[in-house]
Parts: structure tokens; sequence; C-alpha cells
């Protein structure tokens, strides 16, 4: 044999061995990072845990592992998880200063580009191809491309397919994770509340339950807004579900006020109502007016409030009329019906 | 000793009598002494006069002047989750939740508004802020100088903790505690404490109406205005100058002290420290603590597209910050009633273009002239704001120890009184209104003498003046007849 055949074999040899030697601790955590990562994942943390408390085992664990890949992700995805835009920014500036400690470490620049997954996913895949420049053997790079390949938002089935195949030929079995990780459920404690005020049952703090779920879905629209999985469309909608929602707890509250013979606050918060209506009545949202007008049709009718019925019905078909909609006409048809005598304009009320 | 007693009594009896004629004799002097004092007028009443679009735009100049003014009107909450608070990007910290809650009085781009005067009867907004859209437990606290009958107010701190020079504004109130900002908990700051260290000063909220128009007056049409009357203004001790950004060398003429440059930097600075809300003139979000940052930076920015559509009106596309300057750069100055045979004399005594008077006028100019504008009918016009757009030492009394810009710690912009007839409060703190004697005590709060200054020493060790540069102006004022200090008065109630 040759001495450049030989030279070319070692080096051959070398390389293989490289990557066989390289190539686990990219692909899966090792067994005692695994087990310390699943015993921080499941620490039971109490339901007023703030954000500092959850992340705290992750961050101790990155801490502890500075080197390792499987820490670092993790202790992303909890605070991608549990933080607000905040956080989540704080995370990014943070890899971006490690990237920049670290020029041309393809362990880093892909940590920032990870770190912008989801939040800034063109950057995210402009860096994973600049780690794969750096490193071609670099896994974690291919799968987080083909989990953004593979996102609704970024869909590219035929990148998507290149991209898995290339992990799996590293990683042989590996999984890639589906994202965006899905939103959490929408709380249930505005029904909760409803419930209770149903049954009269309020020596509940039915407004601790109100407040407390709306903060709860506060925080739910955190786990959308700063992400660009989401559509500008998708975003919006969730924040008309939010606008929607805190009228459903003033009406709550407002009963329940009622209920509990509190007549000051109801009548501040009704009336506080009544100000946002108007509000929302000057500004092009037309869905949210209804929103907001059905609440308040509802307690006054409670209320046995024939004049307000009135007023409100006459609003409503204002709306209706400026910018005539079948959905809208028909919803008016049925308000009327449920809340006025029979065959009674709310405007020939009014004249 | 029983007599002696009884005529002690007697005599004891006779002197209370003389003592209660005395009283009362002094009492009624008093009261005629009184009742022939000027008094300020106090806020004029009738139509505002002002918040409307300036008279000669053309017809789409005036509808996009209605679509920013209703941007201005607009409310904020942290994530515009709250309807009727459509607005995003309220807090961390913040003083209101609107422009309009402040820029109230006579209408929306004005100041401060009262609950029982002027034409926008309200309670003070900002102390609403401390209940409004809080959980139960979240309420925060009404710093102590904030009344309801009580100037609109920031708080800026003088020096940090370690003693360094500070000036920068401290909300009042934090979005923590709000329904809408679970998890956050940044604390009020500790008005209480900083107040009781003397390390608080306060701003009001400057009247909006006209500025485009002082906006387009030239650098140089400034300069000259400055220097006219040279002799004069020396004879009676004023000086001033200009304030300036350290980046162009040009005139900045916004804010109390002059140190915004334009209307745009004006709205911009205090979106972001009234209101909390990052935007592109100032794209840093205030006290930034993670768990309180709930929206991206900037939290207000230019909407060219929305989902690949096109976004529509001027209005609808351009940030928040350039329809709040578009509303101020495009309103009327407000409109003055001078007329009345006491409202002419009392301007002669002002002073006018022509003749001094007693010399208010020498700072607070009554004519300057725009350049060309590319809104139709503002350019090259006159106009009176009375106002020389200069800053001036006005000695200890008035000093806030806050460095802005070229102004130190006792210079402040001359207040441009166009508009001063609809006013409650004024002075930059807010110091004097309608219960301490209104325009009369802002008027004696021109003059400042530094007792610890010898006759020939122009600054004291603190930096500031140890005369206030209006001091024989208000001498002169002082020794005006009664009725011609009313005249006065009434003048300025008529702008």
């Amino acid at each position: 044999m040759s001495f450049p055949r030989l030279q070319r074999l070692f080096a051959l040899t070398f390389l293989v061995s490289g990557s066989a030697l390289g190539a686990p601790d990219l692909c899966a955590a090792k067994p005692e990072i695994a087990k310390r990562i699943a015993s921080a994942s499941s620490a039971q943390m109490p339901d007023s845990a703030s954000f500092d408390q959850i992340v705290a085992p992750f961050r101790s664990l990155r801490d502890q592992f500075p080197m390792d890949l499987f820490v670092h992700v993790r202790y992303q995805d909890s605070v991608k998880d549990h933080g607000i835009e905040g956080h989540i920014q704080g995370v990014v500036d943070e890899y971006l200063k490690l990237r920049d400690d670290h020029p041309g470490d393809s362990f880093y620049v892909y940590l920032y580009g990870r770190a912008l997954e989801g939040r800034s996913t063109p950057q995210a895949i402009v860096l994973m191809q600049e780690v794969l420049r750096l490193d071609s053997s670099f896994a974690p790079a291919h799968q987080t491309l083909a989990e953004i390949y593979q996102s609704a938002s970024f869909r590219d089935r035929r990148r998507a397919a290149v991209e898995r195949a290339r992990f799996q030929v590293a990683c042989p079995g590996g999984l890639i994770p589906r994202r965006p990780s899905p939103t959490p459920p929408r709380s249930t404690l505005l029904a909760q509340a409803e419930r209770l005020l149903e049954k009269g049952q309020v020596e509940h703090d039915i407004p601790g339950l109100v407040y407390k779920g709306l903060q709860q879905d506060e925080w739910r629209l955190q786990r959308i807004r700063p992400f660009d999985w989401y559509t500008g469309e998708y975003k919006r909608s969730a924040v008309r579900e939010m606008q929607s929602e805190h009228w459903r707890g003033w009406r709550i509250l407002v009963r329940y006020y009622w209920k509990t013979e509190q007549e000051d606050k109801a009548n501040a918060l009704l009336s506080e109502m009544q100000e946002r209506l108007l509000r929302l009545s000057r500004e092009k949202d037309a869905d949210l007016f209804w929103v907001g007008a059905v609440a308040l049709l509802d307690l006054y009718a409670k209320r046995n409030r024939p004049d307000r019925i009135r007023d409100t019905l006459a609003q409503l078909e204002r709306s209706a009329a400026a910018k005539p909609n079948r959905k809208q006409a028909a919803q008016l048809s049925r308000l009327k019906a449920k809340f006025l005598p029979r065959g009674r304009s709310p405007l020939a009320a009014n004249r | 000793m029983r007599q002696k007693s009884r005529q002690q009594l007697r005599a004891a009896g006779f002197l209370k009598h003389i003592g209660r004629a005395i009283s009362l004799c002094t009492l009624l002097v008093v009261g005629i002494a009184r009742a022939q004092d000027a008094s300020d007028p106090g806020p004029r009443p009738g139509p505002a006069g002002a918040g409307g679009p300036y008279p000669t735009l053309n017809a789409n100049e005036r509808a996009f002047f209605a679509a920013t003014l209703e941007v201005f009107e607009e409310v904020d909450s942290v994530s515009g989750t709250l309807t009727g608070e459509s607005g995003k990007g309220l807090g961390p910290t913040f003083n209101s939740n609107g422009c309009a809650s402040c820029h109230a009085q006579p209408a929306a781009l004005g100041s401060s508004p009262h609950p029982t005067l002027g034409q926008v009867r309200v309670n003070n907004p900002q102390l609403t802020m401390a209940m409004l859209d809080r959980v139960p437990g979240g309420e925060q606290i009404v710093p102590s100088f904030l009344q309801n009958d009580g100037p609109v107010r920031e708080a800026r701190f003088i020096t940090n903790p370690d003693g360094s020079k500070d000036g920068g504004v401290h909300g009042l109130f934090t979005i923590a505690g709000r329904v809408d900002a679970p998890g956050c908990n940044l604390p009020q700051p500790d008005f209480a404490g900083e107040l009781a260290r003397g390390n608080v000063i306060f701003r009001i909220p400057t009247p909006t109406f006209g500025a485009g128009l002082i906006e387009n007056v030239p650098d140089d049409a400034l300069v000259a205005n400055l220097a006219r009357d040279a002799a004069l203004k020396q004879l009676l001790g004023i000086g001033g100058k200009l304030n300036r950004t350290g980046n162009d060398g040009t005139v900045t003429r916004f804010g109390w002290k002059a140190q915004n440059k334009s209307l745009l930097i004006f709205a911009g600075e205090a979106y972001n420290v009234e209101q909390g809300v990052s935007n592109e003139v100032f794209p840093n979000e205030r006290a930034a603590v993670d768990g309180c940052v709930f929206n991206g930076t900037p939290e207000d920015s230019t909407n060219i597209t929305r989902d690949g559509k096109d976004m529509g009106t001027a209005s609808e596309m351009s940030s928040d910050t350039v329809n709040f300057a578009a509303a101020i750069r495009l309103s009327a100055p407000p409109t003055p009633t001078t007329s009345s045979d006491s409202d002419l004399r009392g301007k002669a005594l002002f002073g006018t273009s022509g003749a001094a008077g007693i010399g208010c006028v020498l700072c607070h100019s009554e004519t300057l002239t725009t350049g060309r504008s590319p809104f139709t009918g503002m350019g090259n016009v006159d106009i009176h704001p009375y106002s020389d757009i200069a800053v001036h030492h006005m000695g200890q009394g008035l000093a806030d120890y806050v460095d802005q810009g070229g102004a130190g710690p006792d210079e402040f912009r001359t207040s441009p009184l166009w508009g001063v007839g609809q006013r409650i409060f004024f002075l930059h703190d807010g110091r004097a209104g309608p219960a301490n004697g209104g325009l009369i005590t802002a008027i004696f709060s021109h003059r400042s003498t530094n007792p610890s200054c010898d006759e020939k020493q122009m600054f004291a060790a603190d930096g500031t003046a140890c005369r206030s540069e209006a001091n024989q102006v208000i001498d002169r004022y002082e020794a005006l007849s009664t009725d011609q200090q009313q005249d006065l008065l009434n003048f300025l109630r008529s702008l």
C-alpha cells in the first residue's frame, strides 16, 4: 500500500471514529443527563409557582453541565413554555452573548439559532445552515430544520423530508418533535365561577376565580403572541378571544355583586362596561362591539331594565345597518325575540 | 378684694369689647383691601376654542387630522386585550394610559383637567390608574402628591441613590397587579421615601395646541427674536438662550426645558415615558424587568402591511407616535377672546411687539413667524404663542435641579401663553392653581432672589442663578395699581 493511500486510510478511519464518537453526544443525552433532565421535568410545582421557580431546576442543570447540548435545549424549552416576552427575549440575548463569546463554534451558533426557533424562525434557519457549514455532522441542526419545515407556518414538505432523512442517518431512530408544542387549554375557572353563581353558591370566592381565570388566559396568550409559529391572523383571533373573555368575566362579577348585595360595586362595574361599549362603538371592531352589547343585554334583562335593553338593541340595529351582514342580522333577530316584546323595533321605541 | 376684682372684671370686659371692635375693624379693613386686590378670573368659560384642525387645512389634511386625533384619544392596556383600552404596550411603569387623559383641558391636546373647573370637568385621571383593571389585592398606592382636584403630574428624581444626577421620570404606577399582567411583580418606586429626602420634582403636561406652528418657526427667526430689544432686556436683567441639540446644534423647543427637537421626538418620548410604550423614536422598554415585558419592542411601529394586505390610510399605516405628532402638528392654536377695554389695557401693560409695557413680552414674545410648510396655509404666517421658546434662569424658587440638554437646574422655557385663559394649573410642577391664587401665584413665582448670594454674585453653588431673570418685571407688575393688575390678569385670561 502506497504511503498516500495509507495516509488517506488513516484519515478516513480518524473521521469515521471521530464521527462515531461524537455522534451519540449530539443524538441523545447521556443516561446520567437524561435522568437529571427527567427529574427536573417531573419536579412538582405548586399552581402558584412563579416563572423563576419553574425554570430554576433547568437553569441549575445548565449551569452544572454547560457543555451539554441537551441541558441547554431543555432550559430553552422551559423558558419558551413558561416565560413571557421578556423572559424569552432574555434567553435570546443570553445565547447571543454566548455565540459572540465563542466565534465560529458550531455548538453556540446552534444554541443561539435554536433560541430563535419559533420566534425569529427565518433567522433560525439561516443560523442552522451556518452550523452545518461549520460542522456538517452537527445532527441537531438537521433536526431543528426538520421541525421548522414541518410546522404549519413554515411548512415545506420537501425540505422537511430531506432534513428528517439527514437527521435520521446521523441519529437512527431520532424523533422530530412537533412544533410548536400545544398551547395550554383555556382556563376553566370562569366556567366554574358561572356554575357556582347559577347554583347560588356565593360563599365561594367567585371574584377570585374570575380574576385568576382571566390571568390564566392572559398567560396562555403569552404562549402565542411572542412566537412566529403563529400567523398574525391567529394571534389577533387569540386576542379577540381574550377580549371576549374579559366581557364574560365582568358579566359574572356584576351578577355576583348583585347576588351579594354589593350594589355600589355592581353599579361601578356596569357603568365601566357601558363606557367600554361606548368606546367600542367608535372603533371599527363591530364583532367585539356585539360581544359587549350582548353581555350588557343579558345583565339588563336580569335587572329588568327595558329602557336599557331598547337602547342597546338600537345601538346593535344601527351597527347592523351600517355594515349589513347576514350573520349579525340573524343574531339581531334572535336578540330581539329574546329581549323585546314581540314585534317592537328598538329604534321605533326610542322615537 | 371683692370690689377690686369686680373693677378688674369690668376693665377686662371693656378691654374685651374694645378688642372685639378692633378685631372687627381689622377684618373689615382687610376684607375691603382683599376685595380691592386683583384676582385671577379663573379659567375662561364658554367654548373650548381649541382642539380642532388648523383652519386653512384642505379636506385631506383635515381628514388626516381627525384620524390622528382619534389615535391620540386611544387608551392603552398591556397587550390590548381589554376592550375600550385597545392600544397595546402599557407599562411596565406608567403615569397614565392615554395621551388625552392628561392632555384634556379645554379639549384633547390640552393640559390637566379639574373636576369642577374648565370645559372638561373630570377627576384627576391618574387616581384611577391605581385601581383600573387591578385584581383584588393588586391595587396600587396613589402617591401623596396627586390629588383629585390637583394637576396631573409626572415625577422625576433629582439624584440617584449614589448621589449622581438622575433627572429621569419615574413612573407613578406599574402594571404589577393588573389583570392583564400576570406574573409581573415590579413594585412602585418609594415616592414617600424620596419625598422625605427632598428628591422628587414634578412636571405637568404642556398643552400642545398649535405646536406645529412653533415647530415650523425657523431657528434663525428664533435667534433674531431673542436678540430683539437687547438693551432693554439687559437693563431688566433678562438673558435667555435657545436650548440646542448636541447632535446637530439646532434649536430644540418642546417640553418644559425646551429639550425636545421636534414633535415626533416629543410624542415618542411621552409615549415611552408616560405610558411605557416603546416606539420607533424611543425603542427601549423602560424598567424592562423580564417578567413584566409582555410585548416585543418597539411596541408601537409603522404598520405597512397586515397579513400581506395594504393597511390603508396614512393614519392607519403610521405608528401611533407619528399619529400623535401629526395631531399636534395640524392642530389650530387656541382662539383668544381679547376684546374688552380691560383686556386691551392689560395687553398694553403686558407688552406688544411694538411697546414693551411692563416687560412680560420681552420673554413671552407676542409674535413669531413660521417658515415654509407642507401643510395648507401653515407656512409664513404670524403666530402669537407668547413665548420666545428660549430657556431663562428663574432662580432658586422655581429650580428643579434637573439638567436637560443645555437647560440647567433653574432654566425653563418661556411657557407659551396662548390658551392660558383656559388653563387650570400653572408652572412646570403645577404649583399654582385654583387653590392658591392661580395666575397670581404663577406670576409671583417668577420672582426669586437667593439670600445667600452677595450683590455681585451671579450663580449660587448649586448652579442656580442668584436672581430670576423675571425679577424686575415682576417688581413692575407689583407696582401697578390694582386695576392695572386686574387688566393684565383679564388679558391673560382672554388668551
